[in-house]
Parts: C-alpha cells; structure tokens; sequence
C-alpha cells in the first residue's frame, strides 16, 4: 500500500477527520459527518468492477449493502498513483445473523442478485478466471501426485503414522482427479462463467436494523462465480451441520438466477477439492521428507470435516441430478 | 501326476477368486505356495493330509478412481468417493499391500508298505507360477513332489513290464515309469461332491444288482462285447489326440499278455491328469463301461460288476467315482479293457475263507467282465514279492476250480466286489489293493500291492469336500485278506457307515470303516518353501537380497541369472529357502 496523505483524500469527500484507526486493508475514520471507513484498492479495475455491481445490485432492490461515497466531484472513489480509494460509511450497529432457513434463503437471494449484477459487467472476463481455476487445480493436482509418488517411494515399506499417511493418499488424489475432470466437464462454458469476488463468508452477513446487510468484498482477490458459494455453503454445512440450511440458500438463490447443470457441476468440482486434508497431508510429507516428527492431528481434524464435506456434495449432486432429470 | 527324480510330482492348478469386497489385484508383490500338512500313521498307511496354503500380497487396483472420473457419469457417481480411513482403523479401503490367502487341501494316502519310515516323507512346492486372469481371478500352478516312498520296487515292476511287453508288444509306447504297479483316480471339480456323496448308495444298489443278474451274464456277454468294441473303436479315435494315449496301448497290451499268462488282478498304470480342478467329466462310463477312476478303483468296482449284465451298474458306479476325468480317457479305458474282459480268465489263490457257490459265481461273472486288471499287474507282481509270502501261506486253492474260473480270479474278484460295494471312491480303491495284494501274494511271483490315494482340492471346505476335487488314487495291494474280510463284514453290516464314511472321508473314518485298531498318530514331515518375488519398478537385485538375507549370488544361481543387470519390473524371482 503506497504511502498517501489521508487528509488530502478526505478533503475530496468533504470530511474533517477528527480519528485515524487503521483497519486491514483501510482505515477506520472518525469524521465531523460519523465514522467511515477508508478502503484501499491495489487494483483499479477491480474498484471500478466492485462499484459497478453495488450499483446494479442497489438498483435491483437490495440496499443492504456498503455503497461508495462519491466525493465532491461525484466520483465514487479516488485514484492515488496506481490504486484506488474508496470511502464507505460504518456501520457501528451491525449485529451477527441468526442460523435460520429465512435468513439463509435470503442470503441465497441476495447472492444470486449480486451475482447477476457482477454478470453484468464486462470489465473482467469470467473466462479467464475460469480456465485460471482449471490450470491452478490441475497443477496442484499434479503436484500432489508427485508428492504422493515420492512418498510412497520413499516410505512405502515403513509403519505406523507414516504408512497410514500414505493410505491417505490414494483417496485424496482421486478428489483432486475429480475436482480437475469436473471442470472440464463440457457442461461448463466458458463463455457464461463470470466473476465474483474468491470469499464469502459468513462475515459477509449482518443485520443491521433487523434487516440482512451485505458488507465486505473490499478484497482484490477474484474468482469464478459460484467459488464463493461453494466456500459459503462448505462453511455454512462444517459449522451448523444442518443441510437445510444449505437447501434453503439454493432454493433462495434458484429463485433469482436458476442453476443448470453446468452450474451444479461447477459448484461441485470447486467444492470437491480435500483442501484440508491435502494442506494437512503435504505438511506431513513435508516434514517426514526433512526427518522431522510431525503430528497427525491435524490431518485427523481435516478428515472429520472432510467426512461431512462428502455429505455435503452428495446432496448437492443429488439436488443437481434433480434439475437435470 | 509323474514320477520325477524319486519323486511323486503332482501338477496343481488352481483357480483362486478374490471376493468382491477385496480390492483388485493391481500388482503382485509377493507370493507363495506353502505346504501345510501333517502325517498321520496307522498300521495299513499314511495318510498326509493338510492343505497348500497360498499365500501374497498385493497392490490393489485403484479401479474405483479410473471408473468413475470419465466426466460422463451423473455428479451423484462422481461425487461418491471412498471415505478416508481413521489411523487405526481395522479396514483401510486401499491398503497398500493387500494379502491373498487361500487354501487348497490335499489328502495324500500311502500304504506303510511304500514308506521306510514317516519321517522320511516330505513335500515339495516346485514350479510355482501364476496367471493374472483378471484384478480379481488368478490362476496358480505348482507342482507338489513327495519324497520318501520307495520307488525302486516299482522300477523294477517297470522294467520287468517293460520286459515282457517289449517281447508281446514291442511297437507301443514307452511304459510310465510306475506303469502296472501304480493306478490313480484323478477327480476334479466341484459335481464331484455330489456324487461321491451317492457313490456308498450306488454301490449298494450295484452290489444287489450284481446279485440279480449273475444270472444273466451269458446272454449279457454277447451285448458287452458289442458294446465294448464299438466304445473301444471311437475311444481309440479320441485318444490318438491324447496326451497318454501311449498308456491306454500299453494297457493293451499288459491285458493281452496277461491274459495269456493269467498272473494276477494287479491294476495297470494311468497317467494322472492335472485336471486343472476344472474338467468335469461325467460318469460317461456308462457307454463306455469302465471307471474313470484308478485302475485298481475301476479294477474293484469291476469285480463287483457281472461281466456282461452288470454294464449298466458298472457304468453307474465308475460315473460316481470317477466324475472328474475325461470322458475319452473314461471311455478308452473301458472298452479296452471290458473289450478282452469278457474272454480273460486270471489265476487266483483261494483265500483263507472259502467262497461260496453264489460268491463264486459272482466271482465268475465279474472276472469275465473285467479281466481288464489282469493285464496291468503283470509286471509289479513279481517285484512286490517280498509281502506275498505271507500270503501265500494264508492262500487256499479254490474249491470251484471246475468251473473254468481260475482260483486267482475268485478269490480276487469277490473280496474287491465287496469293497467295491462297501467303500466311497477312496475306501474302495484302498480296499481293492488291500485286496489284491492277497492275491498276489498267493501267487509267488507277484509282490505286495499297496495304495496311494491323492485328493487335492481347491475347494476350502472339509476333506470330504476336498478329496472330490481333484483325486488321484493309485494302490497296491498291501492289505491281508483277513482284513479285507473284515471290511467286507462291516461294510455288509452297516451301509449307513459306509455312507457316512464316504461323505466325510478321513483318515480317522476310514479307519472307523475298516475297523481297524491302530492307532494314528502326527509326525512332522519335512516341507519346503517355495518363495516368489515379483520385481518392482527400480528394485535390484541387492535390495532383494537384502530384504530376503540372502547372498545376491545365491538368487542369480537359483534363478539362472548372469548378471543383475537382467531384472526387469514384473520379473518373477525364485527365493531360495
């Protein structure tokens, strides 16, 4: 983050700054018109393309969300040599959402409504960011793959923890397999894929005035539509274990941009992937390939939540197999 | 079977199914055929029984992965994987070496008479190979060598056969090497069970009927002899595409000349089959008229036949015992020898216990219809002189001589019809040596007979079950005929026994039928291992070494390797043990 001068900056907002706290990625201001918040931009583009589809989505209906204060000149944000700033109001009464079928239907809802005005824009190929995900996948595939060959090279006749490990890895390689094959499934066109920001949490979501507000996605990092929902619904199911939940965000979402089957095939190759058993299992190898003695304990925790993971997208395709039949 | 640097060899294959909750077999590490048997001794015989324990360890095929990731199957298929497997956990999906064990058992009886001492027994695996038919079906061979029975007796039977059937015949073939002294039964296949289990019936049934239709047995000469010829002229057709062809002449021509000399109903020589635990041969006996199983087998389920009338039984019983063998050679045998049957007339010594009219004419009967023994025993008999004197002492002369039935074939004819009748497939052939060698103890130049009955089956149940896989029955006369009388008088007395015995042969119940009062007892026997190791991808020879402690040089020598530069990924390795 270059250096700048935030009065400078605030003074194109017409803001006095009475308090400079800084936040990941920000600041968090106490000014003469209420708290706001600075966000910092490295890339442009994606400033400009974030701000599109607040816009859009604002104009569909949905206004709980953190809009883009223009400045006097009415621009929404301020270029600064080569990144971009923005500034947003905060919200100090902004409470956590309940776990419910209602409100995880309208998160779905919401999420289809930005979704549709991210798809809007064209200011970032979705196809790109597509075959970004195929290369990034297939080459972590690959590298698992020869991590695994090495390893079973190397401790193949061995006993315990480590053999136990390597029988870990014929099952862990044939998800990454799947996860890669389900992206070039031909269900899949490049041509309709479409960004959206990599991360959707739960963090996203607050109520504000008893209302659902979407907040967040100041982050540069981007990705194919439907990763974010595919992390959300993966976090959604490991942390309430409850696949209504899960079924009450897609029927929300059907409700404003229906999934196909490519969709659903999408979905499932980005929700496929053992992320954290492979991260556990390549420490592991890591460390034995060093001599070192590393515990299994985390590899043991990643295969609990893989166990309900494979659940989860059991479901999910079922509910896929659903709309194509 | 073959008899091979001293050695009895048998030829095992197996055909082993993984079940389907295995996983595949994707390679081969390692594998092994181990004998694990015991000997078990009673006064009459040895009995090695057991089973060849096949043991290896393997990769398993990740089938599940390369099915399943084509893309074109629904999302539901695609997104079942196999579950990851806790640390500990008693079943891991793909273990890294999964392990094969399976067991065939094997049942191997040995008349004492052939053995110097138990201790002198011993089995060898030899030949080891395999055959990936498939990830879940393998095929094994091996070759399983018994050491420690007396062979040179047979040799000179050998010999002496060869001898004389060099001045009768001298156009047939080479004479196996035990041919005439020995004769086996080579069973195979699972229907075997069903019907050995009947055989105990069967031969009931066929001993009454002999009864009955000892009447008939001129009018039912003239139908055998019709029937005879024209098995025996297809069965030759059939067997010039036979492996041992050569044997079924030689037969031939033992029956001829020894029907010339009338010796004694010592049974002939047959090769045995692999029979590869798959060749069901059905009792097609019953065209053909002769047993499918050893000669001796066949020799006593014969004499319990009426020649000619007594077809139909004969082909009843042979087809109970003799399911596994082919029908050619089934056929070939019995037309060759029911064929100059009808015509042979062998001397007999009369037993201890006289016979009675209608037990003589039933002797008559069955010894016109299957003079087919006379011709095989010709040349063991005079080597297996050592236990005929005891015999001899014991022999009466035949009351009914007048009768143009010679004493050598009365007295040997009722006591293996008896047998025949009373015994399964096994107790039978045992029996019928025992015997037979009463009668060729009688006669001064014929020696002791004794039995070897081999059951090797891969089937996994009992021995009962076992013994109708493959079986390979080959006796000699070895038995008094006091004890043969006194199998015939239990086996009259109780048929339930019999069938009982039959349904769960052993040793133990085959002594239980006999009666005998010996008592059995373990001894270990000498076994060696025979050791494969598949070669893995950049696996050298001082690695196996290593793994096996042994001296590189030792496993070029026993796998005729010049160099180690010779090991090639999926290269079968012999372990010398």
């Amino acid at each position: 983050m270059e250096n700048f001068d935030i009065y400078e900056v605030c003074r194109n907002y017409r803001v006095r700054v009475i308090r400079v706290t800084p936040l990941e990625g920000g600041f968090l201001l106490e000014t003469n018109r209420g708290p706001k918040e600075l966000r910092i931009w490295p890339r442009i583009d994606v400033m400009r393309w974030s701000f599109a589809w607040r816009e859009r989505l604002a104009r569909q209906g949905f206004r709980g969300l953190e809009r883009f204060i223009r400045t006097r000149e009415a621009k929404p944000f301020v270029i600064v040599g080569k990144q971009g700033v923005t500034m947003t109001d905060h919200l100090r009464h902004k409470q956590a959402i309940q776990p419910g079928a209602d409100v995880s239907f309208q998160c779905g809802r919401v999420i289809a409504m930005m979704h549709k005005a991210q798809q809007e824009s064209t200011l970032i190929s979705g196809a790109e960011y597509l075959q970004q995900a195929r290369r990034a996948s297939e080459a972590e595939w690959n590298r698992a793959k020869a991590a695994a060959g090495t390893y079973l090279r190397t401790f193949s006749r061995e006993s315990g923890r480590r053999r136990w490990v390597g029988e870990l890895l014929s099952p862990l390689l044939q998800r990454m397999e799947r996860s890669v094959r389900l992206l070039h499934h031909p269900s899949i066109s490049p041509d309709a894929a479409s960004v959206s920001h990599r991360d959707l949490t739960s963090d996203n979501w607050k109520m504000v005035n008893e209302k659902l507000f979407l907040t967040g996605f100041f982050q540069p990092a981007l990705s194919i539509q439907l990763r974010d929902v595919a992390g959300y619904l993966r976090e959604m199911y490991l942390t309430q274990a409850d696949i209504r939940l899960v079924d009450s965000f897609l029927d929300g979402y059907e409700q404003e941009k229906p999934l196909g089957y490519g969709d659903y095939t999408l979905l499932l190759a980005l929700m496929a992937r053992p992320r954290e058993i492979w991260k556990s299992v390549a420490a592991f190898i890591d460390e034995t390939a060093k001599g070192l003695r590393k515990s299994t304990r985390e590899i043991e925790q990643a295969i609990d939540t893989q166990q309900a993971v494979d659940v989860l997208l059991r479901h999910i395709a079922e509910r896929a197999e659903q709309v194509r039949g | 079977m073959a008899l091979q640097d001293g050695l009895l060899s048998f030829n095992i294959k197996e055909t082993v199914f993984l079940s389907p909750d295995k996983a595949g077999i994707g390679e081969l590490k390692e594998l092994e055929l181990v004998p694990d048997v015991e000997v078990l001794e009673n006064d009459t015989y040895i009995s090695i029984t057991g089973c060849l324990h096949l043991i290896g360890k393997y990769q398993p095929i990740r089938e599940t992965a390369e099915a399943k990731g084509s893309g074109t199957e629904t999302l539901i298929e695609a997104m079942t994987f196999p579950p990851f497997q806790r640390q500990g956990a008693d079943q891991m999906l793909f273990e890294w070496d999964e392990r094969i064990s399976h067991r065939i058992p094997l049942n191997i009886t040995i008349p004492l008479e052939r053995i110097r001492d138990a201790s002198d027994i011993f089995a060898i695996v030899d030949s080891f190979d395999y055959q990936l038919e498939s990830p879940h079906q393998m095929v094994i061979e091996a070759e399983l060598r018994l050491g420690g029975i007396q062979f040179a007796e047979i040799r000179e039977t050998q010999e002496s056969s060869q001898a004389f059937r060099a001045t009768e015949q001298p156009q047939e073939g080479e004479l196996p090497h035990f041919a005439g002294d020995w004769t086996f039964t080579h069973v195979a296949g699972e229907e075997e069970g069903q019907s050995a289990s009947t055989s105990a019936q069967a031969e009931l049934e066929q001993r009454e009927d002999l009864e009955q239709e000892q009447h008939g047995l001129e009018e039912a000469l003239d139908q055998q002899h019709a029937h005879e010829e024209q098995a025996w002229e297809e069965q030759q057709a059939r067997e010039e595409q036979q492996a041992w062809d050569e044997q079924q002449e030689w037969d031939e021509q033992q029956f001829a000349d020894e029907q010339e000399q009338q010796t004694d109903w010592q049974g002939g020589f047959e090769e045995v089959r692999e029979s590869g635990f798959a060749q069901q041969v059905e009792s097609n006996q019953e065209l053909e008229g002769w047993p499918a199983s050893g000669r001796e087998a066949e020799s006593e389920d014969l004499f319990n036949t009426p020649a000619l009338p007594a077809r139909a039984h004969v082909e009843q019983r042979f087809g109970e015992l003799t399911e596994d063998w082919e029908q050619e050679t089934v056929s070939a045998r019995s037309s060759l020898f029911v064929r100059e049957a009808i015509s042979a007339e062998s001397p007999t010594s009369r037993p201890e216990e006289p016979l009675t009219a209608e037990e003589a004419e039933r002797v008559v009967a069955i010894h016109d219809a299957e003079p087919r023994a006379v011709g095989f025993n010709a040349g063991h008999n005079a080597v297996e002189s050592s236990a005929g004197s005891n015999a001899q002492q014991e022999a009466e002369p035949y009351p009914h001589q007048a009768e143009a039935v010679n004493d050598e074939a009365r007295e040997s004819i009722p006591a293996s019809a008896r047998e025949a009748v009373d015994d399964a497939v096994d107790d039978a052939v045992a029996e019928a040596g025992e015997v037979q060698a009463d009668k060729s103890e009688a006669v001064e130049t014929f020696g002791e007979q004794g039995e070897v009955k081999v059951s090797i089956s891969g089937k996994s149940s009992g021995a009962g079950e076992g013994r109708l896989n493959i079986t390979s029955i080959f006796t000699q006369a070895s038995k008094t005929k006091q004890e043969a009388e006194e199998q015939l008088e239990q086996s009259s007395s109780s048929s339930s026994a019999r069938k009982g015995a039959q349904e769960t042969f052993s040793p133990s119940t085959l002594e239980a039928v006999q009666n005998l009062t010996s008592f059995v007892r373990n001894r270990e026997e000498r076994t060696s291992r025979l050791k494969l190791c598949i070669i893995q991808r950049n696996e050298t020879l001082e690695q196996i070494s290593q793994r096996y402690s042994l001296p590189v040089s030792k496993l070029m020598e026993a796998n005729h390797l010049t160099s180690a530069d010779q090991l090639v990924a999926g290269q079968i390795l012999y372990i010398p043990q």
